[in-house]
């Protein structure tokens, strides 16, 4: 009998997880705008800055990270010796650094392979959907943390290559009247507006929003990382002043 | 640069966001996080949302500019108002950028 109902709950409870990562893919697709016009921005500037048809698609689908090739690309231009540029990108991706400790105790039963795969997927819009899935389901399990990350990080994955692809193919083509970058911008826009409702999420993202124009011209977008931590310092300390005042 | 040198620093920064992005969950997975931390790091994305999204929009021409002239300000407002009206993401972008557009 209990055999039976083992039996049973098993395909159950793998369905339930298809439609969760079925639910990342389709929240994912609201956003593709931002990935697919970043995509393009960034393929054109690839072949822009002057790299072969095959240098830039292996940069697009191995590198994975737009901030980072942006930043590279005048630096290879301006001969700079590689290391540098290495060490440029490594300041670039040390927001993921933080992002990673965020998700790692969710990812601490799986096994290695897939913990490589579900954090290299992890990029900030990906972060930004799973946090709001944790906070609209207050309930949520690790199995469907996990499964909700794998479909948004796989529909983020294809449509940022997506995006860079046309971008290298289409370099020249796409006048920069069209904004594009932009459009990007006003997708996070609204990403970012619903998440303000805590106070304590308000202040954080208004200290990040000041300290990033601050240190707008801080080499290798290292102003980023500083205004990731300042927002994050800023909203924990609120949350620690006003502890005890409400326990919802 | 040379092809090959191309190539290189194409590994590399490849390795780079492997290393940023999956040293700690590859191996650190028994990481412990005071609950304090586990608990604030939820503000992590809405931090980086920002400092991404505000320049972009509070910048005209790599200078501060809050008044009308700055179309990407008018534009972000015009796209939130729309946004607590209509509660949609693709309305709200291309109203968005129907504003820059047409201030420009």
């Amino acid at each position: 009998m209990e055999q039976l109902v083992h039996a049973q709950a098993q395909p159950l409870q793998a369905a339930d997880m298809r439609k969760i990562t079925r639910q990342g893919w389709r929240d994912m697709l609201e956003l593709s705008p931002a990935m697919i016009a970043w995509g393009i921005v960034t393929g054109m500037a690839m072949i822009k800055a002057g790299l072969t048809l095959p240098q830039a698609f292996g940069m697009t689908l191995l590198v994975f990270a737009g901030a980072a090739q942006v930043v590279a690309l005048p630096l290879i231009i301006a001969q700079v010796p590689i290391w540098m540029i290495f060490a440029a990108a490594m300041i670039v991706n040390l927001r993921f650094l933080v992002f990673s400790v965020m998700i790692t105790p969710k990812l601490r039963a799986l096994p290695w392979y897939r913990r490589l795969l579900d954090s290299y997927l992890c990029i900030d819009i990906v972060l930004s959907l799973v946090t709001r899935f944790m906070q609209q389901r207050k309930d949520y399990t690790t199995d469907e943390f996990v499964h909700y990350q794998r479909g948004v990080g796989y529909c983020s994955w294809l449509c940022w290559q997506g995006g860079s692809i046309a971008g290298i193919l289409l370099a020249g083509q796409i006048p920069p009247e069209w904004q594009l970058g932009f459009m990007g911008t006003m997708v996070l826009l609204a990403l970012l507006v619903p998440m303000l409702m805590r106070r304590s999420a308000l202040v954080g993202a208004v200290v990040a929003g000041v300290v990033s124009v601050l240190c707008v011209d801080w080499p290798y977008k290292a102003g980023m990382m500083m205004a990731v931590v300042c927002g994050l310092a800023a909203a924990m300390t609120m949350d620690w002043l006003r502890r005890g005042e409400e326990k919802v | 640069m040379s092809t090959l040198a191309i190539w290189l620093l194409i590994g590399l920064l490849a390795l780079s966001t492997v290393i940023s992005r999956s040293v700690i969950p590859l191996f650190f997975p028994n990481i412990m996080l005071p609950p304090w931390l586990e608990k604030g790091l939820v503000y992590a994305p809405i931090s980086a949302l920002a400092a991404v999204v505000v320049p972009e929009v509070v910048l005209n021409q790599g200078a501060v500019d809050l008044s009308w002239h700055n179309p990407q300000l008018i534009a972000a407002i015009g796209g939130v108002a729309c946004f607590f009206l209509v509660r949609h993401i693709l309305v709200t972008v291309f109203v968005g950028m129907l504003l820059l557009v047409l201030l420009r």
